[in-house]
């Protein structure tokens, strides 16, 4: 039945982004052309993505194209690393920050490798400290005490 | 001579001890991240742009932009070498370069790109200079139909000369012109798509887009690649070409210079269409054609000077219409606004400091490119050689510093990585991210001047197309449209794009 999994899925990515714009902005006012309301042009938007998206779905019905792609979740880590690093940050610190960063993002390759995180700790800790908080001078808190 | 004034004034900004050690500091970043697979110029942008903050517009620019072509020449050492491309406008390069450096050319074949790329800089950067003022001073006379008009058509174009899918890249303009609505509406300053989150109120920094569309997705699509990256070391002797290989390659880079600045004007177009667009033509040119793709020195010669023609001319529809066609180009934008620089036509006129002190450090930074980076290619092989595992954590954590300088919240770092979860979904869907930064960036002032001249047009349409100048975008637009959509011509499309 669907001949191009990955554009029909495409599609109603778009399709779905679109119904949420509209949606979220149902409450907007919209206003007219010759003098448009701040809803007026997010409206033009979420139609124009709904028609794109079921365009792209459509077409995958009847053209055959890519299968559907396979996810995978351990290359996600780094993204859950990035959030780690941003909530540890401020209450401790760059050293903590940036070790927990390492240790998670490391995950994230086929198996954790404890040699590396221990060597890209003593190479990136010092090198931040000294690059962007002694040289750049960013306000960054160093230690959970600092 | 008026220009040679011009010139004269720019090396005069140029040179102060700073801008050269920014600039140097930039073509060698530039060059490093060009060599990296995996790490791009958008990425490196989003990554520094915050810390530019502390320096001068100028200064800064003059680094931003060196990182941009400086990627360019690092590329195609990497794609002479190992045979992939660095940066993804050396693809092409890895055709015959690789053979080249397989039959122990090597030396030859980045010797010539190096020297092709310097010749395309010297020229593009020339071309800049002579024709962005005449061009801004047309602009200046833009209104909002004109310049509404201006923007379809360089979204339009963006969406018809980049590769994969027509409607899915439509799709993605549309998305990112959606994202840039969240924030205050521009006339009446309510909040809009914000969800009562406060963080959101001043809109989302395009720092934070681009890093994650272009730097966290990246990471995540190359550890989901499981493939090991192949590195290896080769030795590289006899930097210099030969007298006949000078010879051969005159033609080449010149045809190759001339495509590539055309085509880096182009919205969408930039150094990857140009280097493609060279290589094809070499091979139709040539009197032999079979030479290509074993190690024909033409084919390495004529995309290099093309791609660093079309990094240097990207600038002119940034410097003069304050209209960014490729994405590194949309992060320029960024960094102009960010320093209080209103891209537009105006800057050629009103910043002659900033406009003609870039052009000059921009041939500058070609010329510190070749001189220093010929001698030290050998350290730019070891670098090949760090494991990928190994440079990932640390591009992380430097987009976490980037992202932290911006405003110092926890909040851009969590929208950072949502942006890049987005982003790898969207890759893996076959989506390109470079049309939503497009329409992200452009979203904003689309919907201003599309406003405006409704208003004064009293809500009539008819007035995009009673302009003229805005009738001839909107037909332009119209007709790349048309051109892809024709069969034929789609074909033509995907042959180049699968050389």
């Amino acid at each position: 039945m669907i001949k191009a999994p990955q554009d029909f899925w495409a599609g109603l990515l778009f399709v779905a982004a679109g119904l949420f714009v509209l949606i979220a902005g149902r409450d907007y006012p919209v206003g007219t052309a010759s003098r448009m309301a701040i809803g007026y042009f997010p409206n033009v938007l979420g139609w124009a993505l709904c028609v794109i998206g079921g365009l792209i779905a459509i077409r995958a019905l009847m053209v055959h194209g890519a299968s559907a792609p396979r996810f995978a979740l351990r290359p996600l880590l780094p993204l859950v690393a990035v959030a780690a690093f941003g909530c540890l940050l401020q209450p401790a610190g760059l050293v903590v920050a940036t070790i927990a960063l390492i240790v998670v993002s490391n995950f994230g390759s086929d198996r954790f490798r404890p040699l590396d995180a221990l060597g890209l700790t003593l190479v990136l800790v010092p090198f931040n400290w000294i690059v962007f908080v002694w040289a750049l001078g960013l306000p960054l808190p160093v230690f959970p005490w600092t | 001579m008026e220009l040679l004034a011009n010139l004269t004034h720019g090396f005069d900004v140029a040179v102060t001890p700073i801008n050269l050690l920014y600039c140097l500091f930039g073509v060698t970043l530039g060059t490093l991240i060009g060599v990296l697979p995996g790490i791009g110029p958008a990425a490196t942008l989003a990554m520094l742009l915050p810390m530019t903050f502390s320096l001068s517009p100028i200064t800064s620019l003059i680094m931003l932009a060196g990182i941009y072509y400086g990627s360019q020449y690092g590329g195609s050492t990497t794609a002479i070498l190992v045979n992939l491309p660095g940066e993804a406008s050396s693809a092409v390069t890895t055709l015959d370069g690789y053979q080249m450096a397989r039959q122990g050319r090597a030396g030859a074949a980045l010797g010539v790109a190096a020297i092709g790329s310097f010749v395309a800089g010297t020229v593009a950067t020339l071309l800049l200079a002579v024709f962005a003022p005449p061009l801004s001073k047309v602009a200046l006379s833009f209104g909002s139909p004109e310049y509404f008009s201006l923007m379809v058509f360089g979204l339009i174009g963006a969406v018809v000369l980049a590769s994969g899918s027509l409607l899915k890249a439509i799709g993605m303009v549309l998305l990112g012109l959606a994202t840039g609505l969240v924030g205050p509406d521009i006339e009446t300053g309510n909040q809009r798509f914000t969800f009562g989150a406060e963080n959101l109120y001043d809109g989302i920094n395009v720092v934070i887009v681009a890093m994650g569309l272009f730097a966290f997705a990246e990471i995540v699509l190359n550890l989901d690649h499981t493939e090991e990256r192949r590195s290896y070391t080769k030795d590289v002797h006899g930097l210099l070409p030969s007298l006949e290989d000078l010879r051969r390659i005159v033609n080449p880079v010149l045809r190759g210079t001339t495509i590539g600045s055309f085509l880096g004007v182009l919205p969408g177009g930039g150094p990857l269409l140009a280097a493609f667009a060279a290589y094809t033509v070499e091979k139709k040119v040539a009197s032999d054609p079979s030479r290509f793709g074993r190690g024909a020195i033409e084919g390495a010669a004529a995309p290099e000077s093309a791609n660093n023609a079309g990094a240097q001319t990207s600038f002119i529809p940034l410097l003069t219409l304050g209209i960014p066609t490729t994405a590194t180009m949309a992060l320029m934008l960024g960094a102009m606004t960010m320093q209080g620089i209103n891209p537009g036509p105006q800057v050629v006129s009103k910043s002659p400091d900033l406009f003609w002190g870039m052009i000059a450090s921009m041939w500058l930074g070609n010329a510190m490119l070749v001189v220093l980076n010929l001698p030290m290619i050998g350290i730019w092989v070891r670098l090949l050689t760090v494991p990928y595992r190994l440079l990932y954590p640390a591009i992380l954590l430097f987009c976490c510093i980037g992202l932290t300088s911006l405003d110092n919240r926890a909040f851009d770092l969590y929208l950072g990585a949502a942006f890049g979860f987005a982003g790898y979904v969207l890759l893996k869907l076959g989506c390109e991210p470079a049309p939503f930064l497009l329409g992200f960036i452009l979203g904003p002032s689309m919907e201003e001047n599309l406003r405006r001249a409704l208003v004064l047009s009293r809500g009539d349409f008819a007035v995009l197309v009673e302009q003229p100048i805005s009738a001839a975008f909107l037909l332009a637009a119209a007709a790349l449209l048309v051109a892809v959509i024709v069969p034929a011509v789609r074909k033509r499309r995907e042959e180049a794009f699968h050389e």
